[in-house]
């Protein structure tokens, strides 16, 4: 300890420190106008600081609820139950539609889609894929994926050279999920749920029937 | 009866400047670092004079507006990023610390520790100010001035190999 006590009682200011000290205070003691100037200046400095600082805050607020709203939100068309019941199985099922049956790996193969393991390993209960060839030509190609997730059933409707969504639906809002467009649908009382997208080339129709808004978006969020 | 506190400047400086400069000293990098910093503490308390209470308020604001000042020149992009050559050779930078006369073991262990136990060490050892009043003076309680004199003093300990009284 004694030994830094005497190393720091060496440590002297100098004449001319304290003169230059001196100088530079009647410097200012002569202009005093400069050192208001300075303070000012310093309080604007800093009054821009804080506000620049809050408008960046806001503005990366703003852009982030923005950019969670518009990737998160989903805006719903409220349609009829028959509707909902309507697209996709029974259109598929029809008799419009004829021909033979591909089976899942070619489906898979064709589409380049993993339906085995779209929702979850074990998800997939049964699919129904119809393939109508000319010759070689493929002329429609729409499989059909029927899933359970715990309490939640989902059917998957995909065609890759049909457009799904119906014309009813084709004004309908827009909405985007993870930067793809969504058209979603419920009915009025909120237990059936559809949606239309586009994902990989491969047009899909999900719907959840007798089941929660919560879940259906859950499966729209395993999907996309 | 409390002695009647007048603001004299160059009284102020000539009383002042030492505690001023071995803070500074001690909490920058070289010479000209701490004589830069002292001459804006002073200027500072030109500006500030109105606010000075008393002998203890403007010993206590010195030290506290010392430390800051020297705090804020370390940050400084300018400063960290740039020495100039007349600086450095007129610093002794070049020259190893233990080659320079007027090393001190004791005194390069203290500069070398975090700043905030350096700063309480130098106030209890060498200022001698009670633990209260470092506590009062940096805006710190009690308890913590405590333990960073604690810690301060087992670092030392560690680093000079001799217990440090």
């Amino acid at each position: 300890m004694e030994e830094y006590k005497n190393h720091v009682d060496k440590q002297h200011v100098t004449e001319p420190m304290i003169t230059d000290i001196m100088r530079h205070i009647q410097e200012e003691n002569k202009n005093p106008a400069s050192n208001i100037i300075k303070s000012k200046r310093k309080r604007i400095h800093k009054v821009s600081i804080i506000f620049g600082t809050l408008v960046a805050a806001v503005v990366l607020v703003l852009g982030i609820s923005k950019y969670f709203t518009s990737q998160n939100s989903l805006v719903y068309t409220t349609v009829d139950n028959a509707m909902i019941r309507a697209n996709g199985e029974t259109q598929m099922f029809g008799n419009k539609i004829t021909g033979e049956e591909m089976n899942l790996e070619e489906y898979e193969s064709y589409t380049g889609m993993d339906f085995t393991n779209l929702l979850g390993i074990g998800a997939l209960e049964k699919s129904h894929i119809l393939v109508n060839r000319s010759d070689t030509r493929i002329l429609s190609d729409e499989g059909t994926f029927y899933y359970k997730i715990d309490s939640v059933q989902a059917v998957i409707h995909t065609s890759k050279t049909k457009e799904l969504i119906p014309t009813e639906l084709e004004n309908a809002e827009v909405s985007q999920l993870k930067n793809i467009n969504i058209v979603v649908c419920k009915n009025s009382q909120e237990t059936n749920f559809q949606a239309y997208f586009k994902r990989n080339g491969l047009n899909f129709c999900v719907k959840c029937i007798q089941t929660e808004q919560k879940d259906f978006e859950k499966v729209l969020k395993k999907l996309l | 009866m409390k002695d009647k506190f007048t603001f004299d400047m160059e009284k102020i400086v000539r009383t002042h400047a030492d505690m001023v400069y071995r803070l500074a000293l001690l909490n920058s990098k070289n010479k000209h670092e701490a004589e830069d910093a002292m001459q804006e503490v002073f200027l500072k308390l030109y500006s500030h004079q109105n606010s000075i209470r008393n002998e203890n308020h403007l010993k206590a604001w010195l030290i506290r507006v010392t430390i800051n000042q020297c705090r804020s020149m370390a940050v400084t992009a300018w400063n960290t990023k740039r020495v100039s050559l007349e600086t450095l050779i007129e610093s002794g930078n070049n020259i190893p610390a233990e080659e320079k006369e007027d090393f001190s073991e004791v005194y390069e262990a203290v500069k070398e520790l975090p700043a905030k136990y350096r700063q309480v060490i130098h106030l209890f050892y060498y200022e001698e100010f009670s633990i209260k009043e470092i506590a009062a003076i940096l805006e710190r309680n009690e308890a913590t001035v405590k333990t960073h004199l604690k810690r301060g003093r087992k670092l030392l300990e560690k680093k000079l190999q001799r217990e440090w009284k």
